[in-house]
């Protein structure tokens, strides 16, 4: 029993000097920069994301306007139940409290005011490499929405139990390059290389995780398991050279339209509400975004 | 026209599958609701090729083709409505076991996409231009509602 105990704090111990060493610390309020908001950018930014899909308002606001995201609704994953919370500036139940700095630590390190390590089913290793700019006018665009009183569920006691290895987590995670834009290709080309995977988070679907659960960098977009429902998500590579679209206006007209414009493969497992969301960008946005999938092999 | 549409590994199937059950095989696979239903989905997409054809201006706008393509979706809606019998699935079929848990949602978006088919077929029978493009979308809109729902992502 005592050899147990010994144990059971040597590996403790353990894991607290790792979940330390693994822990980045927050980004400090003065470490952003001098920027003047422009929430039009941020609606962009909000339908890049398209938050709504995950943080629409769930059954405790049946009447809320649906295009506000306040939150509650259940997001089934393999490890558990979420309830995405509530993104209106109300201050008590949603984020009117946060300052910038809150909403870019958040979004880029996972880590939510008061040091709490958010999970992963919050898409932040994708949207650690937006733009500091881009995130500042998301908040601003998130503040001028009309506040809604609705108190998000916490998650469940099992996965509660996890957050303690979120830490290590994050530091595995994150110790992934970041993306970073390629200047011997297109403005456009890299508008969408930005878009496809800071905001959109397509890889969060599209490509495979290893036995961590972390993306798999060698995999990029390349296809697998489908991680909230059954069946698999398609790769998104070779899109072209495979005969799935025509050319990249095809692809563009895909995104834009959907299975509006009879593309029957844009609408089951989720896309349907990403293609809806990604329907709203400017049509440049969602040209360089076809531009830029259209190119991986 | 059976044997015309085999393929050389459906024939080979198609063989194996008849020295183990007998001589009924042909029938027993015509009847097959998931192969039916997703015949039917295969001569809804030729239609909708036509049609997004037309939106898309890489072919012109024709009445009386507009009508005839609408109509023939719809005759295939109509046809699908009894082709989804209660646990007709299979690992390879894209049908989600939810079209089973709220059988009342799915068949009121099939009768949606009806509704659409039929109101597309009239603007080709009024050979109404100006009317087109939403009233194909009108009916894209419905095959996304249900499909948003009800069908599984394309192994690819």
């Amino acid at each position: 029993m005592r050899l147990l105990i010994a144990a059971f704090v040597l590996v403790t111990a353990a894991a607290g000097g790792l979940y330390w060493l693994a822990t980045p610390g927050a980004l400090p309020a003065d470490r952003l920069p001098d920027h003047v908001a422009d929430p039009g950018n941020g609606r962009v930014m909000f339908d890049a994301g398209g938050c709504i899909t995950c943080h629409k308002p769930g059954p405790d606001v049946a009447g809320a306007d649906a295009g506000l995201p306040a939150g509650g609704a259940p997001l089934e994953t393999p490890v558990g139940t979420f309830y995405p919370p509530n993104l209106t500036p109300d201050r008590e139940t949603g984020i009117g409290g946060w300052s910038d700095a809150d909403f870019v630590n958040a979004m880029t390190r996972g880590i939510a005011p008061g040091g709490v390590h958010l999970f992963p089913a919050f898409p932040y290793t994708s949207y650690r490499n937006m733009r500091m700019e881009d995130l500042i006018d998301l908040k601003a665009y998130l503040d001028s929405l009309t506040p809604v009183k609705n108190a998000a569920p916490a998650v469940g006691a099992p996965l509660g139990l996890l957050r303690v290895g979120l830490g290590l987590w994050q530091g595995l995670a994150f110790a992934e390059p970041a993306f970073a834009p390629d200047p011997d290709r297109s403005a456009r080309w890299n508008r969408g290389a930005y878009l496809v995977n800071g905001p959109g988070h397509c890889g969060q679907c599209h490509t495979p995780r290893n036995a961590l659960m972390v993306m798999d960098a060698s995999r990029f977009l390349a296809g697998g398991p489908h991680p909230e429902d059954e069946g698999r998500v398609p790769s998104l590579r070779g899109l072209i050279a495979r005969g799935k679209y025509k050319d990249t206006d095809d692809l563009a007209s895909a995104l834009q339209y959907g299975e509006l414009f009879g593309y029957d493969g844009l609408s089951s497992g989720g896309m349907g509400a990403v293609q809806t969301n990604l329907s709203k960008l400017p049509e440049t946005d969602i040209k360089a975004i076809a531009d830029y999938l259209a190119s991986l092999q | 026209m059976f044997s015309k549409r085999l393929t050389v590994p459906a024939a080979l199937c198609a063989l194996i599958l008849g020295l183990a059950v007998g001589s009924h095989a042909p029938s027993a696979q015509d009847t097959d609701p998931i192969k039916a239903r997703e015949d039917a989905m295969k001569a809804i997409g030729k239609q909708m090729g036509a049609l997004a054809a037309i939106v898309k201006g890489e072919s012109a706008f024709s009445g009386p083709a507009v009508e005839q393509a609408a109509n023939e979706i719809g005759m295939q809606l109509k046809t699908a409505r009894d082709l989804f019998p209660e646990g007709s699935t299979s690992p390879d079929s894209r049908a989600k076991p939810e079209i089973w848990e709220t059988p009342d949602d799915f068949m009121a978006k099939m009768d949606d996409a009806e509704a659409a088919a039929a109101k597309l077929a009239d603007v080709g029978a009024n050979g109404d231009e100006g009317a087109f493009r939403q009233a194909f979308m009108g009916l894209g809109g419905a095959c996304k509602a249900c499909h948003e729902k009800y069908r599984k992502p394309e192994d690819s």
